[in-house]
């Protein structure tokens, strides 16, 4: 899946200013692309207008080549669908962890048995198991944090935009979601990732430097 | 306690049982509308909540005006009945129950509402999430409600009229007592409205209601 930010503009509403400031970038698949830039410079503004959550005020969002906010309401769900924002700061729903991996899971018509063990599978692999049966909203905020990011991958997105994903997990489990979400990206899906860590960025496929709302700088590796 | 406090007390629960019932079929789904806009008329929030300390007598007074015989709604002959209470107590609880409503939900749909959306839910489904997130608060947001219904006077004193066996509930039999001299019986419906209000209290804490409205 390929998507094209194209000098999008994007003002909170109620808010002076632009958050996003003509930002031109683009997403393929098979891609980890790292967004660097200091707290405040439009990271997750971005992340959201790519995750389709904010539509912006100027500019195209085009996926697999069309413009997402002059499609119809249906075809719109349709590719929602395929993308998944991951907040920075985890929401817990009420109930067990592995409840909370599979109502994506859920809203898919997935039978609640199918969708428990695709949970809990999905939880070993990142290393989680030990949070099985737990009460999500008893996790701290690391384990919360995988389980958000858990919840995210279940539904297997073609993009999956990670809002900060490693700043409350230790560096074992740091090293593990990395190295999945290589193996999640060579299966032809696109990794996006707000992130501070130079580690991270250094396994990206493209870095791209924010402030004020702005792209400063593309690198590739 | 005499039965006619238990039998005052009793009603004074079911009507302002009904008019919290009756309010909520409306304020709730003016309050997930609301809360659903992104953006909200700087005014809005402001005079919904200036309304919620609407003088209770102020209320009773249009009503009397409106139910009277010389009334636009006269002809239907609610003045002085049970049901002119609920419709007057209904319509005091609702700027309360809207605006606390709209707290827990905005705050719901930014975090939960939004989630759902990311992982693909229709509208509906956002919807049902948002609604099942904040029942605790919605549900405190009802019990709030009731409290102000039960513990008011002048709707129920002015469009009920205060008749012993059919209207007669605990604020305006309260009031009545005090001005006989019967201090006792006044007491005793004082402390059973301390009590509900009491409980009130205590049921709003258990479930929690400040943690929902932060949204965490």
């Amino acid at each position: 899946m390929r998507m094209v930010l194209d000098d999008v503009w994007y003002s909170y509403p109620g808010q002076r200013g632009w958050a996003l400031r003509g930002v031109s970038v683009s997403f393929r698949e098979g891609e980890l692309v790292v967004l660097l830039g200091p707290n405040g410079s439009g990271k997750t503004t971005l992340l959201k207008v790519a995750g389709l959550l904010l539509k912006p005020q100027k500019g195209r969002v085009i996926v697999e080549g069309r413009d997402y906010w002059s499609q119809p309401e249906e075809a719109r769900q349709a590719i929602k669908k395929k993308v998944v924002y991951v907040h920075e700061r985890p929401i817990m729903l009420k109930g067990s962890v592995e409840r909370n991996i599979a109502y994506g899971l859920f809203l898919r018509g997935y039978r609640e048995e199918e969708a428990l063990e695709k949970a809990r599978r999905l939880l070993e692999e990142l290393g989680g198991e030990k949070l099985a049966g737990k009460d999500a909203r008893s996790l701290s905020f690391g384990e919360a944090q995988l389980v958000s990011i858990a919840r995210a991958l279940a539904v297997s997105p073609h993009i999956l935009l990670l809002d900060d994903p490693l700043s409350g997990l230790d560096l074992e489990r740091q090293e593990l979601l990395l190295g999945f979400l290589e193996s999640y990206k060579e299966n032809g899906a696109c990794i996006v990732m707000a992130t501070h860590d130079m580690q991270a960025s250094r396994r990206a496929d493209k870095v791209f430097r924010i402030n004020m709302g702005k792209v400063l700088m593309e690198a590739r590796s | 306690m005499s039965e006619t406090v238990i039998e005052i007390a009793a009603r004074s629960v079911l009507i302002s049982g009904a008019a919290t019932l009756l309010a909520s079929t409306w304020s709730l789904p003016a309050a997930i509308v609301l809360a659903e806009r992104r953006t909200l008329p700087r005014i809005v929030l402001p005079v919904l909540e200036s309304m919620v300390g609407m003088p209770t007598v102020l209320v009773g007074l249009l009503l009397y005006l409106t139910f009277s015989s010389s009334g636009p709604l006269g002809f239907l002959g609610l003045l002085y009945t049970p049901q002119a209470i609920i419709i007057g107590q209904s319509i005091l609880v609702t700027p309360l129950m809207i605006s606390v409503s709209y707290r827990v939900l905005s705050a719901a749909s930014r975090t939960y509402g939004e989630l759902a959306e990311t992982l693909g839910a229709t509208l509906w489904e956002r919807r049902v999430l948002v609604f099942y997130q904040s029942a605790a608060g919605l549900v405190g947001a009802v019990v709030m409600s009731f409290s102000r219904a039960v513990g008011e006077l002048g709707v129920a004193l002015m469009v009920g009229g205060n008749i012993s066996g059919y209207t007669r509930v605990m604020t305006t039999a309260i009031a009545l007592e005090v001005s006989k001299g019967n201090y006792e019986i006044a007491v005793s419906l004082g402390l059973i409205l301390l009590a509900i209000s009491s409980s009130i209290s205590v049921i709003i804490r258990l479930l929690g209601i400040t943690r929902v409205e932060n949204g965490t």
